[in-house]
């Protein structure tokens, strides 16, 4: 019998090891299922957006079409540019199964329309479950990052120690290089954790996603690996030079705290110290004053209007939407004022993001928890484009539609037919991400192999 | 206490501090723990005076914007609206709760009842574990428990010194007493800064958020005192201890939050919305002169002033129909928010009935409670910006009603009226003020009970050691 063969045998017949691993695999499976059956109620709620949409428009092309062909009296209402709306629906990532990131306070369904953009009309939705966003998600990125290091302190802490203290150690040192028993222990218990984790994250993704998922699922692992043998590292590091095994594992929690709670908020609290993020409420005062300014100087500002567009200059006492296209040019005139305030807050968000993207290079919890959600595409970045996807379809609607609006003219069902459709942003992956961290994890994880006691535990000084 | 009784107790109390002081370990875990709950202390009483302050200053910007609004027509003025702002809440630099999670600022307009948008959460990264003041003494107080106490009473077995002890007749109870002493004496070096502070900003929300806390690492001592007696080893002791620290602070609380989720979820916005759309669409809605239901209003009305023709009515029919609108979308409102309160109180229950598993999510709810931070007192919040804009509502329809007759839509009133209006103002409430979860003091309750009798089995077991 080989050598990994017996090892295999030693670990199987191990009553703590077993518990760890079934408790590891009730916890991965319970999380898959977390991920997968938030992510179909997501698809489904974005179902019923879409199809509430279709409905409303196919309702207002049947009224339209009744005007045209002269079955219904011509009415001032059907077809006005300024009730039409568009939907805007961020595609799902079939990974997000995996990392639900970001998602749950995420506006994932949006309306556009001539009053209102992707954020106003993001108004209202701020109803998720307060007591879910605080706690977050029991995902596989959540079990993958904060528990397998766990799961791995339980199956490796004792590993020299126990031997060491029932007086195992100089039989084993005589009969084999210490070095290469232990390393095969760590491949071993290590493989026990990850693969479960492998078979049921890839399935969670191909149930959310189909096999063409797997791709992804490959480069969400990758990391992951690394981080295994991070804490590999760091057991054999800590483990060969502690005199006990529960001394060992005091350590290792004490660095498990370290790496996964202290490190992480100094990080986040250096970040916000240096680069702070915007006020919400200053923007939101700069909105509001730029809004009355606006109601106050409506007709002066409709006038102006009105005199630079000549052609667009058709209003009569009978016109049904002059307040309708006072309100337009009113809410062009705030989306002017704001330009210079939302640019300086988006400036000074990119810088905070800039700064905290560096530094969590130091904190591999973060930097983990940024990658898994990257390749998910359901990080903040993911999220700003899709925002920013909408804010384009935003400027496309404005434009093919303020000018029939001006004229004080309906749309008909040629017209409708052609306004533009919102087209999410294709996602970004982050592949080279995935791998310069796991080279980064690989790289200390062996350095703290390397630095591990073996020579002086085999000769007993 | 007998006087050798009394000696025992504080021999063995100075015994473990001696072992204590030889502990690099636990000296390393006490200075992270401790070292980091000052600063999480600190940082938080940075940001809640920081959101105090914004809010404040919000406040008064958004009274002068108001106030410096010109003429008008009273029913534009009112869809411009006002903005309330929620204060930092009074302990949100220890427990910040579920405030980041719920809106810092209400949109008091017409038509709508709108929830608490700018939640401080939309512009932060995700948090890897959460990292409040509080979050420190819920995870790190344990630990520290666990990590000084595995090996009190098994490690001692383990060389031996306790035979020794019941030689010389040492009673189990005596040492048990001088242990557990010296565990409550190690959590009041994070329970005391806790308590004096609290006391200093809020002396009754202090005063409880002390007992709940001092409950809690009762609850941590005697577990780790009964799971050291039980166990045959001190590396079982504390393997046993960490993998219960785990369970109960780092998988349950997310996973108890999450299931609580599963089984009462909330109506997704989408459906909260739509179902308020159909609620509006019942009734009348105050714009639509095509609308049945406003006719029947004008013939009321038209009976009331005892005339024939909406021209003939001393005051505008339009400031009556606004306010029938609101009137209406008010029961509206007040029944889909009332149910999603109800929602938020079945999640809380569901997790307190998950509870069997982790003392951590009773002693959250209590902790947010105390706080001021949990969804009551955001509740208590919402529903007095909620009166608030009604009371708006009615004070500038009733003035479109009184003067709206004879320009119509073309009235406008002065910047004199804006300044007559209700003024926005909020006290948050006393702790006695809101809703007391006296179901989750049940649960630690009976948590501390449960483990007292851990501990006396334990305790009996090591009698019977010491018996001759």
């Amino acid at each position: 019998m080989s050598r990994w063969a017996f090892e295999l045998r030693l670990l199987a017949r191990d009553r703590g090891a077993r518990v760890v691993l079934i408790g590891w695999i009730a916890l991965l499976a319970y999380a898959g299922y977390g991920g997968w059956s938030a992510v179909q109620a997501l698809r489904a709620d974005q179902a019923r957006f879409v199809e509430a949409a279709a409905q409303e428009r196919a309702a207002e092309r049947e009224r339209m079409v009744a005007v045209e062909a002269g079955s219904a009296p011509a009415d001032a209402y059907v077809g006005v540019p300024s009730i039409l709306r568009s939907p805007v629906v961020m595609p799902l990532p079939a990974l997000a199964a995996l990392d639900l990131g970001l998602l749950d306070r995420a506006n994932l369904t949006l309306r556009v329309s001539l009053f209102s953009g992707p954020q106003h009309s993001a108004k209202g939705r701020e109803l998720q479950s307060p007591l879910l966003l605080t706690a977050g998600r029991f995902d596989l990125g959540f079990v993958a990052i904060v528990l397998l290091p766990l799961a791995l302190l339980a199956l490796l802490f004792a590993l020299p120690g126990d031997d060491r203290g029932n007086g195992r150690l100089p039989l084993l040192a005589a009969q084999t290089p210490l070095s290469s028993f232990y390393l095969r222990q760590h491949i071993l218990r290590t493989l026990a954790l990850l693969l479960p984790l492998a078979a049921i994250s890839a399935a969670t993704a191909i149930a959310a996603g189909g096999m063409s998922a797997l791709t992804g699922w490959l480069f969400w692992l990758v990391p992951l690996l690394g981080w295994a043998l991070l804490w590999s590292g760091a057991c054999a590091l800590l483990g060969s030079r502690t005199a006990s095994a529960a001394t060992a594992l005091a350590w290792l929690v004490t660095l498990w705290v370290t790496l996964l709670w202290l490190l992480p908020a100094a990080v986040d609290t250096l970040a916000s110290r240096l680069a702070p993020t915007p006020s919400a409420l200053s923007l939101l005062g700069a909105e509001r004053a730029a809004a009355q300014e606006g109601q106050r100087r409506r007709d002066e500002l409709f006038g102006a209007y009105v005199s630079d567009h000549p052609e667009l200059s058709v209003e009569t006492a009978q016109d049904a939407l002059a307040w309708t296209r006072r309100y337009y040019v009113q809410q062009r005139f705030i989306a002017d004022a704001m330009t210079a305030p939302k640019a300086a807050a988006e400036a000074r968000l990119a810088a905070h993001r800039q700064l905290r993207g560096q530094l969590i290079w130091l904190s591999p919890a973060q930097a983990l928890t940024a990658a898994s959600e990257r390749m998910a595409g359901v990080d903040l970045t993911s999220l700003s484009r899709f925002m920013s996807a909408a804010d384009a379809h935003k400027q496309a609607w404005d434009d093919a539609l303020f000018r029939p609006l001006l004229a004080g003219r309906t749309l008909g069902t040629a017209e409708l037919d052609r306004l533009p459709r919102f087209v999410a942003p294709p996602s970004v992956a982050g592949v080279w991400t995935a791998l310069l961290l796991l080279t980064q994890l690989s790289l200390l994880a062996l350095l703290l192999w390397l630095a591990a006691r073996w020579r002086v535990l085999a000769t007993g000084h | 206490m007998s006087t050798s009784f009394a000696l025992q107790v504080g021999q063995e109390a100075a015994h473990t501090l001696r072992l204590w002081r030889r502990d690099g370990r636990l000296l390393a875990l006490l200075v992270l723990v401790c070292g980091w709950f000052a600063a999480a202390a600190l940082i938080g009483v940075d940001g809640a005076r920081a959101w105090q302050i914004e809010a404040e200053q919000a406040d008064q910007l958004d009274h002068a914007t108001w106030i410096g609004q010109g003429a008008g027509n009273p029913h534009s003025v009112a869809h411009f609206g006002q903005y309330a702002f929620k204060p930092a809440a009074p302990l949100q630099w220890f427990d910040p709760g579920v405030t980041g999670a719920l809106g810092i600022g209400v949109w008091m307009e017409a038509h709508y009842q709108n929830p608490a948008t700018l939640r401080p959460i939309e512009s932060q990264d995700g948090e890897v574990l959460p990292r409040s003041a509080a979050a420190l003494l819920q995870w790190g107080l344990p630990l520290l428990l666990v990590v000084a106490g595995a090996s009190l009473w098994a490690g001692e077995r383990e060389s031996g010194r306790l035979r020794l002890q019941w030689v010389q007749g040492a009673r189990p109870a005596a040492l048990l007493l001088g242990k557990a002493m010296m565990l409550l004496g190690l959590a009041a070096l994070l329970w005391l800064p806790l308590a004096l502070a609290a006391w200093i900003f809020d002396a009754s929300r202090g005063a409880w958020l002390a007992l709940v806390y001092g409950l809690y690492a009762s609850i941590w001592v005697l577990t780790t005192l009964a799971v050291s007696l039980l166990s045959r080893s001190s590396r079982g002791a504390l393997a046993g201890l960490l993998g219960l620290w785990l369970l109960t602070t780092v998988i349950a609380p997310r996973l108890l939050a999450n299931a609580a989720n599963q089984v009462a979820p909330l109506s997704s916005p989408e459906a909260f919305w739509t179902s308020v759309r159909a609620g509006h669409a019942a009734g009348i809605d105050g714009h639509s002169s095509a609308d049945a239901r406003r006719t029947e209003l004008l013939q009321t009305t038209l009976a009331e002033y005892g005339v024939e023709r909406e021209e003939d009515l001393p005051v505008s029919f339009a400031g009556i129909a606004m306010q029938a609108g609101e009137e209406h979308a008010n029961t509206v409102y007040d029944h889909h928010y009332g149910q999603l309160w109800q929602q938020l109180a079945a999640q809380d229950s569901w997790r307190l009935r998950l509870a069997v598993f982790s003392p951590l999510p009773a002693l959250d709810q209590l902790s947010q409670w105390a706080a001021g931070s949990d969804w009551r007192h955001h509740r208590h919040f919402a529903d007095a910006a909620e009166l608030h804009r009604r009371e708006l509502q009615r004070f500038l329809n009733g003035d479109l009603t009184r003067h709206g007759k004879a320009q119509g839509s073309a009235y406008r009133a002065g910047p004199e009226l804006w300044a007559a209006a209700p003024r926005w103002s909020y006290r948050p409430p006393d702790v006695s003020e809101v809703v007391f979860p006296s179901a989750a003091l049940g649960v630690l309750t009976a948590w501390l009970a449960l483990i007292g009798a851990l501990l006396f089995v334990g305790l009996r077991r090591a009698q019977q050691e010491a018996s001759p």
